[in-house]
């Protein structure tokens, strides 16, 4: 049975995420030579580190077999009144971006009773707060504009060393998301849970209290990633995390991590999902295609990575 | 424990519960389905809270209001159902809930060591690494033990542990009982299969609708005593069927084996005729009833049917078309509760009600339930009735209703009177009887022997999972109870 085909075929599959992301990278590296820059890269992982920050508190949410689409809503209304608090209350910088964090976690905290206690479907609960979250910040911005004092947006582009500040962030966010889900009670009982709920149940843990404060650390993650967005773009609009939640699913998903809960890793999936939109961003604005063909090779990736992942599960039922 | 009761609602799951237990004895704890094993063992494992009755634990009186309560007691309790997680390591499936942990992380190398150790006692040979799925069921299971020794327990129940487990996986757990057993831990050992219990336990406990009825050591009984302490004195019966009809067989299974669910199966069943199958649990019935249906996969052997023309080989689709199944288990078989009994009876006749537009005919619809209603007398306000609001015994009538307009070749019933009331149960028979008498061939399987006796016309008997024969239906009680323990069928030529 190893013939060189199913080897390959096997190798294909096994490997066959890393290999596509070096195909792609050499593509666009060949149609543009800016592309394969420190520069560029630099600019990736600056660029990256919201949507890194955000699919890291999804992948918690996930990992249990459930979903959280409120965080781009969620990251909006906390940076809407963090940004009022610093123009119009005169808050300094730090203190209302802490509020900010906050808020987040109150709005998880939300959506962790609506899940937990009144035992609504993660989808639809989120998919309502989700809409009643932006529509709050909506109401609070008044659907303005509004631009953020000089020290945050500084902060946007800060840098520590060769890095981005916000880089920075993101990759001790992912770390100590990747340490918690693997090292400690808390991490493993969300892996329980999913891979089943019942039995976890009935093993005695406390699997009331681990979806709600995932649902609270989601909120919380949602709140940083919507912070780190807003100060690079230098101001709060209504566009604020609009898109990020399904971003972020389709992050964590083309990372390997299972929609059903209980399979995949949170470093490398969330730092592999995330590496390939940005590099297929990146690079389509590098050979200058019209911006909207992202979408379409995004929804593309997302289509190959979950059929590949079905290969996966398929095979060893096959007997072969 | 003693003078232990539980009730469910009306349904007195446990009136006299008792069972003494000592370090380093194994006891068999046996009873028929419903004596009520499960409910004291949940007791005793802080599952659920007692009625009435004391636990005492080295003299001391103990209240379990929680499982997390028996397990600080030294009480760890092996479930049937394994509770393990595939996607985490062994170590961390036998520590789960109660990691050790050093600054705030998990101790893996601590937590790793002591796994390896549990392991090594358990004779297992997988690594604390080792991912649970990549491990088969019987190493699963030593997952489990694992995590029920890990607090060192005094007391530990094993339920039905060897259910799914190979012959080779069997032996090995037997080891690691006695092993426990000569650590000097006392061990609750529930299981069906009674010739297992000889070789594992020291004594054996047997419980009869919801009581204690025997407590003794295993070395004072044998196999056919146990049998009858299990069923009791089989009540004096009125058969409500006439003689063994004499015709041609509908069904004639020959050879019959589907993995270790099924090993060997050989019999016919008549037209018109109702054959009880006459098995303890754990030999296999409903294993049988679901084989020949192919419901867990093509057997081996072969299946003849007699659909009008002959016996001719049938394939397990023309078999389903051909039989009604029904179980104790009413929603799970499609009674749909939120519908109204009507659109349940129409449900699997709907080809027959509809019209040439593929619409329902309402009118044909309301005559159907309504002559089914009667015919079987289902109490309900009227057709429109949702069925989730009917008692147990009129959605069982619903069932019987669904396929009744079917006109089924062949009907399984697998325990259908579960949980119902006397009357209803009568009714179900009396049914059962008159479908017989209509020309439709009954298999039955129920753990009531007396249910069984009034309506067999022949008892096909079944022995760890293989058909030992078949006894007539002028059968008594001690042939019934000898057939199950082993000894040659009196008067039952084979098939």
């Amino acid at each position: 049975m190893n013939t060189l085909a199913t080897r390959l075929r096997d190798g294909a599959l096994t490997h066959g995420f890393p290999l596509v992301l070096l195909v792609m990278v050499l593509i666009f590296g060949g149609l543009a030579p800016g592309f394969l820059g420190l520069a560029n890269l630099r600019g990736m992982l600056h660029s990256m580190a919201p949507i890194v920050i955000i699919a890291c508190g999804m992948a918690v949410v996930v990992m249990q077999g459930k979903l959280d689409i409120s965080v781009g809503s969620i990251g909006f209304v906390a940076m809407a009144v963090a940004s009022l608090l610093m123009t119009e209350q005169g808050w300094p910088v730090g203190l209302a971006c802490g509020a900010a964090l906050v808020i987040g976690m109150a709005l998880g905290a939300l959506n962790g009773f609506v899940v937990v206690v009144l035992r609504v479907n993660p989808l639809i609960a989120t998919l309502g707060t989700m809409i009643a979250f932006r529509g709050l910040a909506l109401q609070i911005t008044d659907s303005r504009v509004i631009v953020l004092p000089e020290s945050m947006r500084g902060f946007g582009n800060l840098t520590l060393g060769p890095l981005f500040a916000d880089t920075v962030i993101a990759l001790a966010v992912l770390l100590a998301v990747h340490l918690l889900h693997r090292n400690t009670g808390f991490g493993r009982t969300m892996t329980a849970i999913g891979n089943d709920e019942q039995v976890a149940r009935r093993v005695g843990l406390p699997v009331g209290r681990t979806v709600f404060l995932s649902f609270v650390l989601s909120g919380f993650l949602a709140a940083l990633g919507g912070v780190l967005s807003a100060a690079q773009v230098g101001s709060v609009t209504t566009f604020l995390g609009r898109g990020l939640e399904f971003t972020a699913v389709a992050i964590v998903v083309v990372g390997g991590i299972s929609l059903f809960g209980g399979r995949g890793s949170i470093l490398t999936g969330v730092a592999l999902g995330a590496l390939t939109f940005e590099i297929i961003r990146s690079g389509l604005n590098h050979v200058g295609a019209n911006p909207y063909f992202y979408q379409l090779i995004g929804g593309l990736v997302i289509f190959i990575a979950m059929y590949a992942a079905a290969l996966r599960l398929k095979r060893p039922t096959d007997g072969a | 424990m003693q003078g232990i009761a539980k009730s469910f609602g009306a349904v007195r799951a446990v009136s006299d519960g008792r069972l003494v237990l000592a370090g380093g004895h194994v006891t068999a704890l046996l009873g028929a389905n419903g004596a009520g094993k499960s409910t004291l063992m949940n007791i005793l494992g802080g599952v659920l809270m007692p009625d009435a009755g004391t636990i005492l634990l080295n003299g001391q009186a103990m209240a379990f209001r929680a499982p997390g309560d028996a397990a600080r007691a030294g009480i760890a309790f092996v479930q049937q159902e394994l509770a393990v997680f595939p996607t985490l390591t062994v170590a961390e499936n036998v520590f789960i809930g109660a990691f050790p942990t050093r600054f705030g992380q998990i101790d893996r190398p601590a937590m790793r060591a002591e796994t390896a150790r549990l392991l090594a006692r358990l004779g297992a040979r997988f690594s604390p690494d080792a991912l649970a799925e990549t491990l088969s069921t019987g190493d699963r299971q030593m997952i489990e033990i694992a995590r029920a020794m890990r607090g060192a327990p005094r007391i530990m129940i094993f339920d039905e542990p060897t259910s799914s487990l190979s012959a080779r996986e069997k032996g090995r757990l037997h080891e690691v009982v006695a092993s426990l057993r000569d650590e000097g831990v006392a061990i609750v050992y529930i299981t069906h299969f009674i010739s297992e219990i000889f070789g594992v336990c020291d004594d054996v406990a047997i419980m009869r609708n919801g009581a204690t009825v025997v407590q003794a050591p295993l070395a004072g009984l044998d196999q056919r005593a146990i049998i009858t302490a299990m069923l009791g004195d089989i009540a004096a019966i009125e058969r409500i069927v006439g003689p063994a009809p004499d015709t041609p067989p509908v069904l004639r299974v020959r050879g019959l084996r589907l993995g270790h669910r099924v090993e060997n199966a050989d019999f016919d069943l008549r037209k018109g005729e109702i054959l009880g199958i006459w098995g303890l649990l754990g030999a296999g019935r409903t294993e049988l009833v679901r084989a020949i249906l192919g419901l867990d996969g093509r057997p081996g052997g072969t299946i003849e049917l007699d659909s009008g023309a002959g016996l001719a080989p049938a394939t397990s689709e023309a078999l389903r078309a051909a039989t009604a199944f029904v179980t104790e288990d009413r929603r799970g078989e499609g009674l749909l509760l939120p519908f109204s009994v009507a659109d349940n009876i129409a449900l699997p006749n709907l080809a027959a009600l509809s019209g040439a537009l593929g619409h329902v005919r309402r009118q044909a619809l309301g005559d159907l339930a309504k002559a089914m209603i009667a015919r079987l007398s289902i109490k309900v306000s009227g057709p429109g009735q949702p069925v989730g609001t009917l008692s147990g015994g009129n959605q069982q009538k619903v069932v019987f209703a669904k396929w009744l307009a079917t006109k089924p070749l062949i009907l399984i019933l697998d325990e259908p009177t579960r949980g119902l009331d006397l009357s209803a149960k009568g009714d179900i028979l009396r049914f059962t009887v008159d479908l017989a008498e209509a020309g439709v061939s009954v298999l039955m399987i129920s753990s009531e022997p007396e249910e069984l006796m009034r309506v067999s016309h022949r008892y096909l008997v079944l022995r760890e999972r293989r058909t030992a024969g078949v006894l007539p239906g002028t059968a008594g009680k001690d042939d019934l109870i000898a057939a199950l323990s082993g000894d040659p069928l009196i008067g039952g030529a084979a098939a």
